[in-house]
């Protein structure tokens, strides 16, 4: 099947993933929960070449995202054009604490993946890594059989 | 917005939805820090294979390492979401039978057009959740 209409591949610029990150819905965040890796999905926004998502005090999510190194995924895929594009960012994540970066982020239309509680936190991944890139087919379209 | 709540999927129904979807992600620490990479999945006996032709990808499962799988499914509309996180560990597939069976699942590797290898994460354990939204 992969043979009759091979993937091609793309390296994408850092401009180019954070056009596609601005219009993903959902990304995910890798994190380590007991030493060991995880991934939770999230509702992001992007601010400058940075992440921002919401998190809820008490959850795993928000314990493993004070002070770490975490990364953040974001993707897309068509099956039946089967081609898409993944970016991956790594970063320092971070609570928000400063009072106007705060209000600036509470103005954005970002909820959190679920308000499993009252208050929440705002945490910003500030990006020292950025990759991505996108798969497509030579001829574009679906290839049967 | 109305209130939610996640709720957590029996074992049984995550890997019911790991049985029906065939995207995911991956996640592991590389010599750089974590990553995550989306994988073009199948189930052999209720673990995760995949093909990948990642170097990095490579040397972790054969070494052995943590690796998380995640899928998950949301509607916008109603903010409803779900998701699905597998943890094991990750092994390179080398018995010749099991290459054959693996070989025969639906799998495209995601990455470039090298030479690939099979990819197995050994589950240890399975959980799920699903954002429950309450009448508010």
């Amino acid at each position: 099947m992969a043979s009759r209409d091979p993937p091609i591949y793309e390296e994408l610029s850092e401009p180019e993933c954070l056009a596609l990150l601005e219009r993903a819905p959902v990304g995910r965040v890798g994190i380590s929960i007991q030493a060991l890796p995880a991934v939770l999905p999230v509702n992001y926004v992007v601010v400058g070449r940075d992440v921002v998502f919401r998190t809820v005090p008490g959850t795993k999510l928000d314990a493993a995202t004070t002070g770490t190194v975490v990364a953040f995924e974001a993707d897309h895929y068509d099956p039946e054009r089967r081609d898409g594009w993944s970016v991956l960012v790594r970063g320092v994540a971070h609570e928000v604490t400063d009072d106007a970066e705060l209000a600036g982020l509470r103005a954005l239309p970002l909820e959190p993946w679920a308000l499993d509680g009252e208050a929440d936190r705002f945490v910003r991944v500030t990006t020292t890594m950025m990759s991505g890139r996108r798969i497509r087919r030579r001829h574009g379209a679906r290839v049967s059989g | 917005m109305s209130p939610s709540r996640l709720v957590a999927l029996s074992a049984e129904e995550c890997l019911s939805r790991l049985g029906r979807v065939h995207i995911g992600r991956i996640s592991f620490w590389d010599d750089d820090g974590p990553a995550v990479l989306p994988m073009n999945y199948a189930l052999l006996e209720d673990d995760v294979v995949f093909r990948t032709a990642s170097q990095t990808v490579i040397r972790a499962a054969r070494d052995g390492a943590e690796m998380a799988f995640e899928i998950d499914g949301f509607d916008p509309l109603y903010h409803g979401g779900w998701d699905v996180l597998v943890r094991g560990r990750a092994e390179l597939v080398t018995d010749p039978a099991e290459l054959r069976r693996c070989r025969a699942l639906p799998l495209e590797p995601w990455a470039g057009p090298e030479p690939d290898q099979v990819v197995r994460i050994r589950r240890q354990a399975v959980s799920g959740r699903q954002i429950a939204v309450t009448a508010g």
